[in-house]
C-alpha cells in the first residue's frame, strides 16, 4: 500500500519534470544549447545591449534561421534603419534578404518614426502599429516578429503611455501567436524603473561588447527565462559571415577518442625522455620558459619532424612573420622551405591584437578544416594572453583543445613565462591544467655564465624522466645531455667543456685516471 | 451612444470648399476616439467656424490607410490644407496646445 502511494508521487514528479516549457528553437550556434531549446515559444523576448552589440544580427538571424531551418515565416520590423540600408548591412553577413522577400516567407518594413511623433497633445494609443503588424503577419502568416527597435519607437514619448502601451504591446503579441524579439538599448536603470522586465519580458537577453585591453569581445547573457533553467553565466559571442556564433563551454563534445599512439616530438633526446616515443597522438604539449631560451626552436622542430613525415602542420605564428622564422630556423639546421613548397607545412600569422582571440580561434578553424592538419603549432600563446584577463582566455583555450582533441590534432603551444612567475603567481600558469605535456625551458646562470636547461614538468600517462637536461641548441639541431656534476658542482655549458677535455686528455694518458677515479681518494 | 461619424457630417456637409482641411485617424469606437474627435471639433468650430472639414478615419475599418499615413500612434490629427502638413497625436485635451501648433491666436 505506502509503496504504491510512492509510485504515485514518484509519477507525479516525474510528471511533473517532463513538463517543459515549449520553445522556439534560434538556430544560432551555441544560443540553443544555452537556453536548452530555444526562446519561448508564442511569447515575446527582450533583446537588451548598447549601441553595436549586436542586436539587429541576431533578430535577424533568428528571422532567417526561422525560414531556412524551420520553415517558420518572419517579420522584420525595423524603426532605425532604412529597408535598403538593411538589407545591405545583412547581405555583408550572407543573407539574401531580398530573394526571401520575394518568396514571401519575410516581411520587412521600416517605420519611419520622426514626422510622426511631432506632437503629442493628451494620452494616445498605438493602434497604428498593431494594425501594421497584424497586416505584416497575416501576409505572410508569420511565426516570428522582431521589432527593431523599441528605443526608436518610443523615443519620443511619454514615460506613462509608454508602459501600458507596452504592456498592450506584448500581450497582444500573445494572443497572436507568434514568437517575437523585441530589442532594446534601455539600460539597467530604465529597465527597472520602468518594470519592465517583470511586466512583458519572460525571456530577457543581454548583449554586450567589452573592450578589454582595447580588444572588444562580445558577450551574452540570459539575465532571465520565465518557466526554464538556462545557463548563467555570460558567453562569448562573434558575428562573422557565418553568422552568430555563441560559445558555450558545455556544447564542446568532452568525450574525445584517446589515442594510444605516439608522435615523435623531433628531438631525439626528448623522445627518450618521454618513454622513448614521444608525445600521444592528440594531446596538448606546453612548451614554457624565459625570453630567448629556445622555445620556438622546440616547436619548430616538432613541426619539421612531422613534415618530414609527410603529414601536415599548421603553424600560428603570432610573433614572428614566416618568412622571418624560416630564415632563423635555418640557422639551427631546420629547412622548413620544402615543407612551404609541397604544402606540407601552412602558416598563420597575425598580430594577436588584430582581433579577438576568439576570432583568432576561428579563422584558425577555418583553415583546420579546409587544411585538416595532424598537428597545429602556436607560437607563442602568451601574445594572445594580453588581450584580457586570464580566466577569459583559459576558457577560450580550454574549448580550442577541446576542439583540436576532438579531431585529433596533436597541438604544441609555447608561453613565454617571466622568471619566477610560477612561484610567484601559480594561478597564472592556469593553462598547465589544460595541457598534457608541460615542457619546461629554464635559464642556468652560473659563474657568470647563461645556460639553457630542459625538463619535463609533466606528462600525463606515460613514465616520463625526471631529469634536469642541459638543452643545446647548435646549428646542426637540438641537443639534450644530461647534467654531470663534480666535486666543484654542475658541469653546464664552458665547465663541461672544460670537464669533457680533461677527461680526453686523461684518457689519453692510459690507465692512471681511471684507478685514481676508481679510489675516490688522492694517492 | 454616440455616433462618431455622426458629429462630424453635420458640420461637414454645409459647404463644398473650405480654407482648412483636417484629418483625424482614430482606432475604434473607444471613449479615447470620441474625446478627441469631439474636443477636435470643438476647437476648430470655435476658432475656424463654418471654414473647415475635419475627415474622420477608423484604422481599423481601413487599415490600408495606416501604411499610406505612416501610421503608428493614434489619434492622429493630420492638417492637410494649408500645407505644410501639420501632425498631432493625443485627445486634443489641452487646447491651448494645439492652438500653438495650428497658430491660432
Amino acid at each position: 500500500m505506502e509503496s504504491k502511494m510512492q509510485d504515485k508521487a514518484v509519477d507525479q514528479k516525474r510528471s511533473f519534470k517532463d513538463f517543459k516549457l515549449l520553445k522556439s528553437s534560434t538556430g544560432i550556434k551555441g544560443l540553443d544549447d544555452i537556453t536548452f531549446g530555444g526562446i519561448p515559444l508564442n511569447r515575446p523576448t527582450l533583446l537588451v545591449g548598447p549601441i553595436g552589440s549586436g542586436k539587429t544580427f541576431m533578430a535577424m538571424e533568428y528571422i532567417v534561421n526561422g525560414i531556412e531551418m524551420f520553415n517558420e515565416p518572419g517579420v522584420f520590423m525595423t524603426f532605425e534603419e532604412k529597408t535598403d540600408e538593411l538589407l545591405d548591412n545583412v547581405a555583408s553577413l550572407g543573407y539574401d534578404i531580398k530573394l526571401l522577400m520575394e518568396k514571401n516567407s519575410i516581411y520587412l518594413e521600416h517605420l519611419e518614426i520622426g514626422p510622426n511623433i511631432s506632437k503629442e497633445v493628451g494620452t494616445y494609443k498605438i493602434d497604428g502599429l498593431f494594425v501594421r503588424l497584424e497586416q505584416a503577419i497575416d501576409k505572410v502568416k508569420a511565426k516570428r516578429v522582431v521589432l527593431d527597435s523599441l528605443d526608436s519607437l518610443f523615443a519620443s514619448l511619454d514615460r506613462h503611455i509608454l508602459r501600458s502601451e507596452f504592456k498592450r504591446l506584448f500581450s497582444w503579441l500573445k494572443e497572436k501567436k507568434v514568437t517575437a524579439i523585441v530589442t532594446a538599448e534601455l539600460g539597467d536603470v530604465f529597465l527597472t524603473r520602468m518594470g519592465l522586465e517583470e511586466l512583458i519580458a519572460d525571456c530577457v537577453i543581454e548583449l554586450s561588447n567589452r573592450i578589454t585591453n582595447q580588444i572588444s569581445t562580445r558577450r551574452l547573457r540570459i539575465v532571465k527565462f520565465r518557466g526554464s533553467p538556462h545557463a548563467l553565466n555570460e558567453y562569448p559571442f562573434t558575428i562573422d559571415e557565418n553568422g552568430l556564433t555563441v560559445f558555450p563551454l558545455i556544447s564542446q563534445e568532452l568525450q574525445q577518442k584517446s589515442s594510444a599512439e605516439r608522435i615523435s616530438s623531433g628531438i631525439h633526446k626528448l623522445d627518450e625522455m618521454l618513454d622513448n616515443k614521444g608525445f600521444y597522438l592528440g594531446s596538448s604539449i606546453l612548451i614554457s620558459g624565459t625570453a630567448g631560451v629556445g622555445k620556438s626552436s622546440v616547436l619548430t622542430s616538432f613541426a619539421n619532424n612531422v613534415c618530414s613525415k609527410d603529414k601536415t602542420c599548421l603553424f600560428c605564428a603570432f610573433e614572428e612573420a614566416p618568412n622571418q622564422i624560416i630564415r632563423n630556423m635555418a640557422s639551427i639546421g631546420l629547412n622548413l622551405h620544402p615543407h612551404v613548397e609541397s604544402k606540407k607545412l601552412q602558416f598563420y600569422f597575425a598580430r594577436p591584437t588584430l582581433q579577438n582571440l576568439e576570432l583568432h580561434f576561428m579563422a584558425i578553424k577555418e583553415i583546420i578544416k579546409n587544411f585538416s592538419p595532424h598537428i597545429l603549432v602556436l607560437d607563442p600563446i602568451t601574445n594572445l594572453m594580453t588581450e584580457g584577463p586570464n580566466s577569459d582566455v583559459r576558457s577560450m583555450l580550454t574549448r580550442f583543445i577541446d576542439y583540436l582533441k576532438t579531431k585529433q590534432i596533436t597541438v604544441m603551444f609555447s608561453a613565454a613565462i617571466t622568471i619566477g612567475s610560477i612561484s610567484q603567481n601559480p594561478s597564472d600558469e592556469g593553462i598547465s591544467s589544460m595541457v598534457d605535456t608541460w615542457i619546461m625551458l629554464e635559464d642556468l646562470e652560473l659563474e657568470g655564465e647563461r645556460n639553457r636547461s630542459m625538463y619535463v614538468m609533466k606528462s600525463r600517462g606515460m613514465d616520463h624522466s625526471k631529469e634536469v637536461r642541459e638543452f643545446i641548441i647548435s646549428p646542426t639541431g637540438i641537443n639534450l645531455i644530461p647534467i654531470k656534476r663534480n666535486k666543484q658542482g654542475l658541469l653546464i655549458g664552458s665547465k663541461r667543456m672544460a670537464a669533457e677535455k680533461e677527461s680526453k686528455e686523461m684518457a689519453g694518458k692510459g690507465n692512471f685516471q681511471h684507478q685514481f677515479s676508481e679510489d675516490g681518494a688522492v694517492k | 451612444m454616440i455616433n462618431l461619424q455622426k458629429i462630424l457630417d453635420i458640420n461637414n456637409r454645409k459647404r463644398e470648399k473650405n480654407e482648412f482641411t483636417f484629418e483625424l485617424y482614430v482606432a475604434g469606437d473607444t471613449p479615447i476616439s470620441l474625446k478627441a474627435a469631439s474636443n477636435a471639433k470643438a476647437i476648430f468650430d470655435k476658432y475656424y467656424k463654418n471654414n473647415y472639414a475635419l475627415h474622420l478615419f477608423d484604422i481599423y475599418k481601413n487599415p490600408a490607410l495606416v501604411a499610406r499615413e505612416n501610421i503608428i500612434a493614434v489619434p492622429l490629427l493630420i492638417r492637410k490644407n494649408p500645407l505644410p502638413e501639420i501632425r498631432m497625436i493625443g485627445d486634443f485635451s489641452d487646447i491651448q496646445q494645439v492652438k500653438n501648433e495650428f497658430l491660432i491666436r
